[in-house]
């Protein structure tokens, strides 16, 4: 073959000249071996590339999955929660909420089983509703509905979609005393597909017992099937209303 | 030959548009049976997670880089990608049980399966390219992982400390060095 390896190279890179590069590709149409060379060349560059060149346009891709399946998928690693002692918080709270659910004396239902921290993402290069997502978690961890309550709402104007914000949204209109609202909202998340789904329902079910319901409460206990998260709880909790 | 493109390419194009939209769509849609498969099959919540994001982020790529395009519905060829993925997993950790591997898989068609091995054929060619280049010296994989990232063959030159001239000559040399140690291996 009258061209080697880096001829080839050069050409492909556009780093041939004038004559040169117009010899080359006279000599491409005909010859075989050349052309399959290069196709060789181009395959090997395009996913060397693909492996090796890890732009702003990757990043914001792989931002966008993170977003995504964090509703709707619960132990994602990539989901930070907002302090850096979750270990520690949520070791405490698990104790705690045991210590809570264990406790004889504690006679309200409601808030005995409504003990969620919300988890927000923090990631590099935010934008503004996940900024939001974080000031809301804050508030709502500090048990501040109504400021939870208004910030979400705008995570909801700006991302309708965004199945995180709509179960803590929903769960801050309950603690505000919105409880018929809140089941709107919850409705349509026991309706989708998302991780929420039977925690929405679970709430729904608090939301009733917060109210006295207990008859709509056992109902809607019972929608939560052997496999969901909160299949434990919600068994527990029927107990306690028979 | 020239592949005919399915409707559900449109998926394709937009994972390369970033639209975080369909993004959705595809995880409200196909996340639970994934979620589903992967638990049943020794692995978890988060294991299910990883899998079908790299499979969108495998497939994300080839659209970008190698002009891969789906001629086959798109939910049972994620599926089977994701599948696949999956049980090379289970192989790594040399995990055996593996349970109803070819439920709902009879009724996928060869497109099907054509399409999801191309894209599992280049990721694996693509992971062998660049276990060559990482044996390259280290001034080659620096000319060359600067000069694929596209920016204007002056300002990589700069960058790396050399001539525009020194640049080009050195880029073909460590590429053609690059492709002797692929044809050898």
């Amino acid at each position: 073959m009258k061209y080697s390896m880096e001829d080839i190279a050069r050409f492909a890179e556009g780093d041939m000249d004038g004559d040169e590069r117009a010899e080359f590709e006279k000599v491409l149409q005909a010859d075989i071996d050349l052309k399959s060379g290069l196709a060789s060349y181009q395959n090997i560059h395009s996913s060397l590339k693909m492996k090796l060149s890890n732009d702003d346009k990757d990043k914001d891709f792989k931002q966008t999955l993170d977003e995504v399946s964090a509703d709707y998928f619960k132990q994602k690693s990539k989901v930070i929660p907002i302090t850096r002692y979750l270990a520690w918080t949520s070791a405490i709270a698990a104790v705690f909420v045991l210590f809570l659910i264990w406790s004889p004396w504690q006679k309200d239902l409601y808030r005995q089983y409504a003990d969620t921290e919300m988890i927000a993402m923090v990631e590099r290069g935010e934008n503004s509703a996940a900024l939001d997502m974080q000031q809301a978690a804050n508030a709502f961890n500090k048990k501040d509905f109504s400021v939870a309550k208004a910030t979400l709402e705008n995570v909801i104007g700006a991302e309708p979609g965004n199945a995180t914000a709509r179960y803590y949204y929903a769960i801050s209109l309950i603690e505000t005393g919105d409880g018929a609202k809140a089941r709107i909202f919850f409705s349509e998340l026991y309706k989708g597909t998302s991780v929420f789904k039977y925690d929405a329902a679970f709430y729904t079910a608090l939301s009733f017992i917060k109210e006295k319901n207990t008859k709509s409460a056992i109902v809607w206990l019972r929608k939560i099937p052997a496999d969901a998260a909160k299949y434990d709880e919600s068994r527990e909790l029927l107990n306690k209303l028979k | 030959m020239l592949k005919k493109l399915h409707e559900d390419h449109r998926y394709i194009e937009a994972l390369l548009h970033n639209d975080k939209k369909v993004v959705q769509e595809i995880y409200a849609k196909f996340a639970g049976k994934i979620k589903r498969y992967i638990i049943n099959n020794s692995g978890s919540e988060s294991d299910a997670a990883d899998i079908l994001q790299e499979a969108l982020i495998d497939i994300y790529q080839q659209a970008r880089h190698k002009a891969f395009q789906l001629t086959c519905p798109f939910e049972p060829f994620l599926l089977l990608v994701c599948k696949r993925k999956w049980l090379n997993e289970l192989k790594k950790k040399s995990v055996l049980q593996v349970t109803n591997i070819d439920d709902a898989l009879l009724t996928i068609g060869e497109d099907v399966f054509a399409d999801a091995e191309l894209l599992e054929k280049q990721e694996a060619e693509a992971k062998h390219f660049e276990q060559m280049f990482e044996k390259l010296g280290e001034r080659c994989k620096e000319i060359i992982s600067e000069s694929l990232k596209g920016d204007a063959q002056e300002m990589v030159a700069e960058k790396l400390g050399v001539t525009y001239g020194y640049l080009r000559k050195k880029k073909s040399e460590c590429m053609a060095a690059l492709i002797q140690l692929i044809n050898k291996n």
